[in-house]
C-alpha cells in the first residue's frame, strides 16, 4: 500500500487494512528498524460529538424544530426556546411581529452545521467554531504515526504479509503461499499476571509435604480454646505471667472440661499448690498450637507422629517483628524409643528441606518440656543467627495425665512467618498481610 | 527475664581468664543467651527456671562449672555465729525465712548485682511481691533479737528508705511510691521486722527503713523473705549463696534455709535414654559435676539454690547441656506409620486451585478485625475482652469486609484486580469460608455467577440460589443460599474503591 501512496498515517492504514492501529504501529516500528520506512510520531487533533451534539444530529437543529411550534409570544419563551428563536431570527427563518414570533420560510435550507455534525473532521474552521460554541463538539487529541516509505523500502520486494492468521484462512487454505509478517521478541507487549497462591500458602504446602513424607498425620484444632488445653494440660501454673490479660486474648464464656481434668488438677496441686476449675474453664484465643497437641495426645496410642500448621494469637502491639496473629508449625512424636537426638534430627531435616542448611540448637526453657531447646537458623545475608522456634520433650507431668503412658513425646512449635520472612527476604513481617497486589503478582518463586 | 551483667565483674569471678567471645558462646550454649552487648555490659536472658542465675555471682558459679574450672557442689564458708529471731504468726504473710552473711566487702558492683537479683526475684518467682518479697539489712546497725509480727498500720512508724522524715504505716501507703504500688498486699495490719531496741527495720512487702539500709560500707548482711506461700527459704538461699560467692560466710538462721543439698537417686540409664547418646557412667558423672551437682555413686546431690529439679528429665537436660547440645547427633528414628493429610485441608486446596485457574490472586488478611469493618458483614458476635489495639477487637464473621479494605489500599495497582481468600469465619462457631472479589470496569453479576456456578459444579455441590438481600450487596443483584452469597457489591461500598465490584462468599 505504501508503495502506492508513499506516505500515510498509521490510523488510515489500519482502517483500510482492517487492522488494529497499534498492530500497524508495531509493524511500522519493525519495518523502520530495517530501514524500509521512516516513522514519525504525531499528535493529532480531532473532534468528537458531545451528548448534545449527538441529540442534534438525531433530532435536527433546535432552530428548525422550533419553527413548527410558531407562532409564540416573546414573553412566554423558555430559556431553551429563546436560544432556538434567536438562531431562527438570525437565519431569517422567522420574524417578530407585534410581540409574537412568526415563521417566514416554508422550508428552511440545509445549513453547514448540519453537514459538519455528520463528519466534524471535514468541517470548515468557521463552522467548527460555531459547533464548539454551541457545545455540540469537543476537541480531542490522539497519537498517530506518519509512515513514509524510504528508498530502500521502495526497492524491497514486498509481498502482502499476513499478521493475524484467522480460522477462515485455515479452513479455506488461503494462507498457502502467503508470507507471514515476522515478529520480534523486542516487540512491546502488555504485562500479564497469573492467578497465584499467597506466599504463606506456598510455604505451608512445603511444610505439609515435608511432614507427610516423614509419615506424620495432619491435625487441626479451633482458634477459641479453653485455658485448660492451652495452659493447664501443659503444666503451666495458674499464676504464670503468660496467662495474664496483657499476653493472652480472652473471650466471653466458659468451657466444659473433659472428664479426666482431675488428673491434671492433681499434678498442679502437687507441684504448684493451687488450682481452680474456674481459671481452667476460661475461654481464650489459643496462644500456641501446642494446645492442639495436648488435645490430640489424649486420643493417641504410641507410636504416633502428628503435625499441624495453623494460627495462634498473642495480645501484642503490632510492629515490624510482631503480629497479634501468626502461624506455628507444630509437631509431636510419641514413642517409647525416641530421645533428644531424634528431636534434633527431625528439626535438622525440616530446616534443611526448606533450604536452611546451617542450624544451631541451644538449651532453653518452656514449662511443658524438659529438656527444652531453641532453634536458630544461620541467615547468610545478615550474617547472623535467627531464632525460629522452640522444641523439647514433653514433661512426664504433661504426658502422664493426658495419656496414661510414661513415654517421651518430642514436640516443636516453629514460627512460620519468621521462616517466610527469611524465605522472601522481607524486613517487616506485616508485609505478608499488607497484601500489596503488585507484589503478590510479580514476586519471584523460591525454589 | 533479661539481666545486666558487667563483663569485668563477671570475669573477676571466673577462676580462669576467658575471652568475651568464648564467654558469649558459653552463655548461649548454656541456655542463658546473650541478648545484647553494650559497652561493658552483657544483657543476658535468664529462663524462669534458673532463678539462681539472676545475679552476676550465680552466672559465674554456673560458668565455672560449665567451662570446667570447678566441679561438683559449690563450697561456701559458714560461721557458727547466729542471729536470734522470734516469729509471731502473721495473718498477712505467714511464711518467713532468714539468713545472714558475714564479711562481704560490699562494692558498688556487688550492690548492683544483688539489688538486681532482688528486683528480678520480686517480679518473677515473687509474682510482683505478692507471693514472695525479699529484704536486705546492714546487720551491724541492728541489735538482735529480731522479731517478726503483724502490727496495725497506725502503730507502725519509721523513716522509709529514700525519705527523710518519719511516717506512719498509713502515710507510707499513701505518700511513698512503693506504698502506693503495693498497698493492696497489706490490710489494716502489716507484717514488720523489729530489732532488739524496738526499731522497725521494714514493713513487708512494701519498704525497708532508711536507718539499717545496706551501703558500700556494709560488711555483714541480714536477709529476710516473707510470703504468702511456701518457698521463702529458697528466696533467702538465692541471695545468701550469691553473697557467699563473693567470699562471705553464711550464718544460718532459724527459721531459714539450711543450705544442705537435696539428695536424689538417679538412673543413669534413663539419662542416656533421654539424651539418646551412648555415654559412660564416668562421662555422666562428669557432666553432672559440670552442672554443679554432687555425685555419690547412684545418688546425686542437688545444690540448695536449684528449685527447678523435680524429676530425672530435669537432670537429663542438665547432662545434655554439659555434654553440649551441639555435640548431640542428628538422627531420624525408624518408625512405622504413613503420612496422612487432613481431608478438610485437601478440599480447601481444591478450591484454591480453581480460583488460581480463574486468574485470582490469593490474599491473607487477619481473623481479628474491628467492629466497624465487621458491621459490613452483619453484627459483631465474638469480641475479645482485652484488646491492645483498636484494629484487633473482634473475630470476623465474613471475609468480604477484609477484601474490600484490601482493594481500597491497592487502588494504584493495575486493573482488573481479582482476589480471594480462604480462611475461618466465626458465625459464631468456627467455619472455613472462601470469598472472592473482582474489581474492573465490567465487573458484574453475570461474571461472578458464572464463577460461583462453575466452582460449585466442579466441587460436586448442589445449591439452590434465590434472590435476596445482604448488607454487602446491591439490592436486586444479590443471590443467597444456605451456604453463602454472591452478586454485585453495593455502590455505597464499591465507591470506596472507585471500581465496580462483584463478589462471593461460600462456606466450604
Amino acid at each position: 500500500m505504501l508503495k502506492k501512496v508513499k506516505r500515510a498515517k498509521a490510523s488510515e492504514i489500519a482502517k483500510k487494512m482492517k487492522l488494529k492501529p497499534d498492530a500497524v504501529a508495531r509493524i511500522a516500528y519493525s519495518l523502520s528498524k530495517k530501514g524500509y520506512v521512516d516513522l514519525r510520531k504525531i499528535e493529532e487533533k480531532y473532534f468528537e460529538l458531545t451528548k448534545e451534539g449527538k441529540e442534534v444530529l438525531k433530532k435536527g437543529l433546535p432552530e428548525k424544530r422550533i419553527l413548527s411550534k410558531l407562532p409564540l409570544e416573546v414573553k412566554k419563551l423558555s430559556e431553551k426556546e429563546k436560544i432556538a428563536v434567536s438562531w431562527a431570527l438570525k437565519r431569517k427563518w422567522a420574524e417578530i411581529k407585534g410581540g409574537k414570533i412568526v415563521r417566514v420560510v416554508e422550508k428552511p435550507p440545509i445549513v453547514d452545521e448540519e453537514i459538519a455534525l455528520r463528519d466534524p473532521s471535514r468541517a470548515g474552521k468557521k463552522t467548527l467554531e460555531i459547533l464548539k460554541r454551541r457545545k455540540w463538539v469537543r476537541e480531542k487529541k490522539r497519537v498517530d504515526y506518519e509512515i513514509e516509505i524510504t528508498e530502500k523500502g521502495e526497492k524491497a520486494k514486498i509481498e502482502e504479509e499476513i499478521t493475524q492468521i484467522t480460522p477462515e484462512m485455515l479452513i479455506t487454505g488461503s494462507w498457502r503461499g502467503k508470507k507471514f509478517l515476522s515478529y520480534s521478541p523486542s516487540d512491546k507487549v502488555p504485562e500479564r499476571y497469573p492467578g497465584r497462591f499467597h506466599p504463606l500458602t506456598e510455604i505451608i504446602e512445603k511444610v505439609r509435604r515435608i511432614f507427610l513424607e516423614l509419615g506424620f498425620r495432619e491435625a487441626r484444632g479451633e482458634y477459641i480454646e479453653s485455658a485448660f488445653w492451652n495452659f493447664d494440660a501443659l503444666f503451666v501454673p495458674q499464676d504464670h505471667p503468660a496467662r495474664e490479660m496483657q499476653d493472652t486474648f480472652y473471650v466471653e464464656g466458659s468451657a466444659k472440661l473433659p472428664e479426666f481434668y482431675k488428673n491434671v488438677e492433681k499434678v498442679h496441686k502437687r507441684f504448684w499448690g493451687k488450682w481452680t476449675k474456674e481459671e481452667a474453664s476460661k475461654l481464650l484465643l489459643r496462644t500456641h498450637t501446642t494446645a492442639v497437641s495436648a488435645r490430640i495426645l489424649t486420643k493417641l496410642k504410641p507410636p504416633a507422629k502428628i503435625f499441624t500448621v495453623d494460627k495462634v494469637f498473642r495480645n501484642e502491639t503490632i510492629d515490624y517483628k510482631h503480629l497479634a496473629e501468626f502461624h506455628q508449625v507444630e509437631g509431636i512424636v510419641f514413642s517409647k524409643d525416641v530421645s533428644l537426638k531424634h528431636l534434633f534430627g527431625y528439626l535438622k531435616h525440616f530446616f534443611s528441606k526448606l533450604g536452611f542448611e546451617k542450624i544451631r540448637i541451644r538449651p532453653s526453657y518452656f514449662p511443658y518440656t524438659e529438656p527444652s531447646a531453641e532453634i536458630d537458623v544461620w541467615f547468610e545475608p545478615k550474617k547472623s543467627w535467627i531464632e525460629l522456634g522452640g522444641a523439647g520433650i514433653f514433661r512426664r507431668e504433661v504426658v502422664e495425665p493426658l495419656t496414661g503412658y510414661d513415654y517421651p513425646v518430642l514436640a516443636w512449635g516453629l514460627g512460620l512467618e519468621r521462616i517466610a520472612m527469611l524465605y522472601y527476604g522481607l524486613e517487616d513481617v506485616r508485609e505478608l498481610y499488607k497484601s500489596d497486589i503488585e507484589w503478590l503478582r510479580r514476586r519471584e518463586v523460591f525454589i | 527475664m533479661i539481666i545486666e551483667v558487667e563483663f569485668e565483674d563477671l570475669i573477676s569471678l571466673l577462676k580462669r581468664k576467658v575471652s568475651l567471645e568464648k564467654l558469649t558462646r558459653a552463655l548461649d550454649m548454656f541456655g542463658t543467651p546473650v541478648d545484647e552487648i553494650e559497652e561493658n555490659v552483657l544483657r543476658v536472658e535468664v529462663p524462669p527456671n534458673r532463678l539462681d542465675m539472676l545475679s552476676t555471682e550465680g552466672i559465674a558459679r554456673a560458668l565455672n562449672g560449665f567451662l570446667g574450672f570447678e566441679k561438683g557442689l559449690p563450697v561456701w564458708n559458714f560461721t557458727s555465729h547466729t542471729i536470734e529471731v522470734e516469729v509471731k504468726k502473721s495473718e498477712i504473710r505467714p511464711f518467713v525465712s532468714f539468713s545472714s552473711v558475714f564479711g562481704v566487702k560490699m562494692g558498688e558492683n556487688i550492690i548492683r548485682s544483688i539489688m538486681q537479683m532482688q528486683e528480678k526475684l520480686h517480679l518473677t518467682a515473687g509474682r510482683n511481691r505478692r507471693k514472695y518479697s525479699i529484704g536486705l539489712y546492714d546487720l551491724d546497725k541492728i541489735k538482735p533479737p529480731i522479731r517478726y509480727m503483724d502490727l496495725p498500720l497506725s502503730e507502725i512508724s519509721f523513716v522509709p528508705l529514700g525519705e527523710d522524715e518519719e511516717m506512719t504505716g498509713e502515710e507510707i501507703l499513701e505518700k511513698t511510691e512503693k506504698g502506693k504500688e503495693y498497698k493492696h498486699l497489706v490490710g489494716e495490719k502489716a507484717p514488720v521486722l523489729v530489732d532488739g531496741k524496738g526499731r522497725i527495720m521494714s514493713m513487708a512487702p512494701i519498704i525497708n527503713a532508711e536507718w539499717c539500709k545496706v551501703t558500700e560500707n556494709t560488711r555483714n548482711i541480714f536477709i529476710d523473705s516473707t510470703g504468702t506461700e511456701e518457698g521463702t527459704d529458697l528466696m533467702v538461699a538465692l541471695v545468701a549463696t550469691s553473697l557467699a560467692e563473693r567470699g562471705g560466710k553464711i550464718g544460718v538462721v532459724v527459721p531459714g534455709p539450711t543450705f544442705l543439698p537435696k539428695p536424689m537417686r538417679v538412673d543413669f540409664g534413663k539419662i542416656k535414654r533421654v539424651v539418646g547418646v551412648e555415654m559412660s557412667n564416668i562421662e555422666i558423672q562428669e557432666a553432672l559435676e559440670k552442672m554443679r551437682y554432687g555425685v555419690e555413686g547412684k545418688k546425686i546431690l542437688i545444690p540448695p539454690y536449684r528449685a527447678d529439679v523435680f524429676s530425672i528429665e530435669d537432670i537429663a537436660e542438665d547432662v545434655a547441656i554439659a555434654y553440649g547440645y551441639e555435640n548431640i547427633p542428628f538422627e531420624i528414628p525408624a518408625m512405622e506409620g504413613f503420612g496422612e493429610p487432613l481431608k478438610e485441608i485437601e478440599i480447601e486446596n481444591e478450591y484454591r486451585k480453581l480460583m488460581i485457574g480463574f486468574g485470582f490472586i490469593e490474599v491473607k488478611t487477619f481473623v481479628l478485625t474491628n467492629k466497624e469493618l465487621l458491621e459490613l458483614g452483619g453484627k459483631p458476635i465474638i469480641s475479645v475482652k482485652n484488646p491492645k489495639t483498636k484494629e484487633a477487637t473482634t473475630l470476623r464473621q465474613s471475609i468480604l469486609p477484609n477484601l474490600l479494605e484490601l482493594l481500597e489500599k491497592n487502588k494504584k495497582a493495575e486493573y482488573p484486580q481479582k482476589i480471594f481468600e480462604i480462611g475461618p469465619i466465626f458465625i459464631p462457631e468456627q467455619r472455613v469460608a472462601i470469598a472472592g472479589i473482582t474489581a474492573h470496569k465490567e465487573a458484574c453479576f453475570a461474571e461472578i455467577k458464572s464463577i460461583v456456578d462453575s466452582i460449585l459444579k466442579i466441587m460436586k455441590r448442589e445449591v439452590e440460589w434465590k434472590k435476596g438481600s445482604h448488607p454487602f450487596f446491591m439490592e436486586g443483584r444479590t443471590a443467597i443460599s444456605r451456604i453463602g452469597v454472591y452478586g454485585e457489591v453495593k455502590p455505597e461500598l464499591s465507591e470506596r474503591v472507585g471500581m465496580p465490584l462483584a463478589a462471593f462468599e461460600l462456606l466450604i
